[in-house]
């Protein structure tokens, strides 16, 4: 081999980053909305209370209580979910049916309900995927099965850490011009801005790959588990083994009354302070092993889930903790899919996270955009663009600027499409699609540089319009939220308001270029004039 | 304790920290100065801009504990970078000072937040 070591890294940071560069912008721009699920489910559902003290527990509990009874008074487990964590202000439950036969686990229903009546909220709060559609985009993607999606983003997760290894190698300035960024300056200013993005959170990069990774472990490298564990009660075992996780009982035990919960919480809420409470579940509700366990939201540590007290459900009376039963390499790996996943982030941490997210798709823009401009520039005579080029021209534009475009007709949609409408979530999500779709067609359509400054502009109007559109269609907009002290709502406007600033300064910087261009041949014209009379 | 001191804090020290840093590289120098350095005294800002940067962490493992406090860490010291590169493309010849008031400022600012 005649090239060097980084050159071949070059090729391969440059191939990798290219070929599954869209896939992972899409990824990040949906997982960075995802680190904001709640707050997004919350702005989506104007229906819902503003922020406030939320009632107390104790009062939320019977609602809550006679809903699971009426629906399910016979499931595998039910969940409750207490208003109070992140500017949530809903009572939420939810239930988990035994399985049917051939089936590993049972249907789950989830419902908002009225902590007056006890009833489903339905029919007052509109039906929407919120933040939640987007969160399982970033992993799953959307319209295909779930084993599919999984894969295909497992696949560019791999080539991403390929892509950010090999791209250490191949950028090995960014350590010596640590904090370059030179503007205006054409392909060095992509290639700053490039660079100056990967290496400031490099950590973040690097963990959020691997950690992405880590999530579906046994379905991208099946193979040793497959041997090792061949068949169902062996993998139970490993996973008994592995991760002390207990096989849950599937045998159904004879009716028991279950006892009282109010008196469990009475007692969870000494323990952590009243409105700590974020979770009750009841397992095997109204059976003779039922367990109830009371979950805290406030979460100190790098975990997935906060502290936990547990009760016998028949007697009702306390449970001894349960001791740490998993090995250290089960441990390692849940706390690294706890900082992919930032469940313990405060509302500062949080911020963190998803300018992190954002900052990792701004990268993959860069990157992808360098690609072109570098090739372009090498054909600066030609007069016609090799198809490839035009290809990822339009891939790149159709992608970095249509799929936030995209992203902002989810948010309209939401506030537009009919309150009850049936099947208005899924709606909400064909809109993002059914924009996203329209936004390439417009960038095969038209000249790519033309189309840039058009979707540009299109993508301000679109993110600055939002808290418009909310103005018009609820009483939740910015004139209600700010007064109130209601950041999660205020921050959803705020933040549309914000990535509208920034394409806003992409816009800038293009208008400013294409000025400068067109001047060229004047400043040519004018130095002929001033060379005559010399 | 003061809202928010320790993440102020931290990232004021992350600040001055890369200013530090940025101060003993050869390209970020000429761009603050006008100038290449001159002399050994590169070192002094080196291991400063280290100690500062690691200072960061502390208010931060103070207030979120070891684990969740390392990730904030990492955090802040991204916005500082970014912080020190944009001043050092907009403003060089202002960041050494800005540098150096950001570095008493992230102590005053540690010992708001209850860290001491």
């Amino acid at each position: 081999m005649k090239e060097g070591f980084r050159q071949s890294m070059a090729w391969l940071h440059t191939w990798t980053g290219l070929l599954v560069g869209w896939v992972l912008f899409f990824v990040f721009v949906t997982g960075a909305f995802g680190y904001v699920n709640s707050e997004v489910s919350r702005w989506m559902r104007p229906e819902l209370p503003m922020v406030g003290a939320p009632p107390a527990a104790k009062t939320l509990l019977p609602a809550a209580e006679k809903w699971l009874r009426a629906q399910a008074g016979d499931a595998e487990r039910w969940y409750i979910f207490l208003p109070g964590r992140r500017g949530e202000t809903q009572l939420e439950a939810a239930w988990q049916a035994w399985p049917k036969t051939g089936e590993d686990y049972g249907a789950y229903t989830r419902a908002t309900i009225d902590p007056a009546t006890g009833l489903e909220d339905k029919g007052r709060v509109r039906e929407t995927g919120g933040g939640d559609d987007l969160y399982a985009m970033h992993y799953a993607l959307r319209y295909m099965p779930y084993d599919w999606g999984i894969r295909i983003v497992g696949v560019c997760a791999m080539f991403m850490l390929v892509a950010i290894l090999s791209g250490i190698v191949t950028h090995k300035k960014i350590f010596k011009d640590f904090f370059t960024f030179r503007p205006a300056k054409g392909q060095r200013s992509w290639l700053d801005a490039h660079n100056l993005l990967s290496v400031t959170s490099l950590p973040f990069h690097l963990m959020i790959t691997w950690s992405g990774l880590i999530f579906f472990l046994y379905t991208y490298m099946p193979v040793p588990i497959d041997t090792l564990y061949p068949d169902g009660p062996s993998r139970d075992r490993f996973y008994e083994q592995v991760y002390g996780r207990e096989d849950s009982d599937k045998d159904v035990k004879p009716l028991a009354a279950t006892a009282p919960i109010a008196p469990m919480l009475a007692q969870a809420e000494r323990a952590w302070g009243a409105g700590r409470i974020a979770r009750l579940t009841v397992e095997h509700p109204g059976r003779a092993d039922a367990r109830v366990d009371i979950a805290a939201h406030t979460l100190t540590t790098l975990s997935r889930s906060g502290p936990k007290l547990s009760f016998d459900g028949v007697t009702g009376a306390r449970l001894p903790d349960e001791g740490e039963k998993s090995t250290a390499t089960a441990d390692f790996s849940l706390a690294l899919l706890a900082v992919h996943e930032g469940h313990f982030a405060g509302p500062v941490l949080r911020a963190l996270y998803v300018l992190s997210g954002l900052g990792g798709a701004a990268m993959i823009a860069t990157g992808l955009l360098l690609w072109s401009t570098k090739r372009k520039a090498k054909l600066a005579k030609a007069s016609k663009l090799p198809f490839g080029i035009l290809l990822v021209d339009i891939l790149n534009l159709g992608t970095i600027i249509g799929l936030p475009i995209g992203v902002a007709a989810y948010f309209w949609a939401n506030r537009l499409i009919p309150a009850m409408m049936e099947g208005r979530a899924a709606w909400e999500i064909h809109a993002l699609f059914l924009t996203w779709g329209a936004c390439f067609l417009y960038a095969i359509w038209r000249p790519v540089p033309k189309a840039w400054v058009e979707m540009t502009g299109a993508a301000i109007a679109a993110f600055a319009l939002i808290p418009v559109v909310n103005l018009l269609t609820t009483d939740r907009h910015l004139g209600v939220s700010l007064p109130a002290g209601d950041w999660t709502l205020a921050g959803i406007d705020l933040g549309a308001i914000g990535i509208a600033l920034l394409f806003a300064h992409m816009l800038g910087i293009q208008i400013r270029k294409r000025r400068a261009a067109a001047s060229v041949p004047a400043i040519a014209r004018a130095r002929q004039v001033e060379a005559v009379p010399a | 304790m003061i809202a928010l001191m320790s993440e102020i804090s931290a990232l004021l020290a992350g600040f001055g920290g890369f200013t530090a840093l940025a101060f003993a590289m050869d390209r970020h120098h000429r761009d603050m100065i006008g100038a290449l350095p001159k002399g050994r005294n590169l070192l002094m800002f080196k291991a400063g801009g280290w100690a500062a940067l690691s200072f960061a962490a502390v208010p931060l493992e103070a207030r979120f504990g070891l684990a969740v406090g390392l990730i904030f860490w990492l955090g802040m010291l991204t916005l500082g970078a970014l912080g020190v590169a944009v001043a050092l493309t907009y403003r060089p010849s202002l960041l050494p000072a800005a540098g150096l008031i950001a570095l008493p400022l992230s102590l005053c600012a540690a010992a708001l937040s209850g860290v001491s």
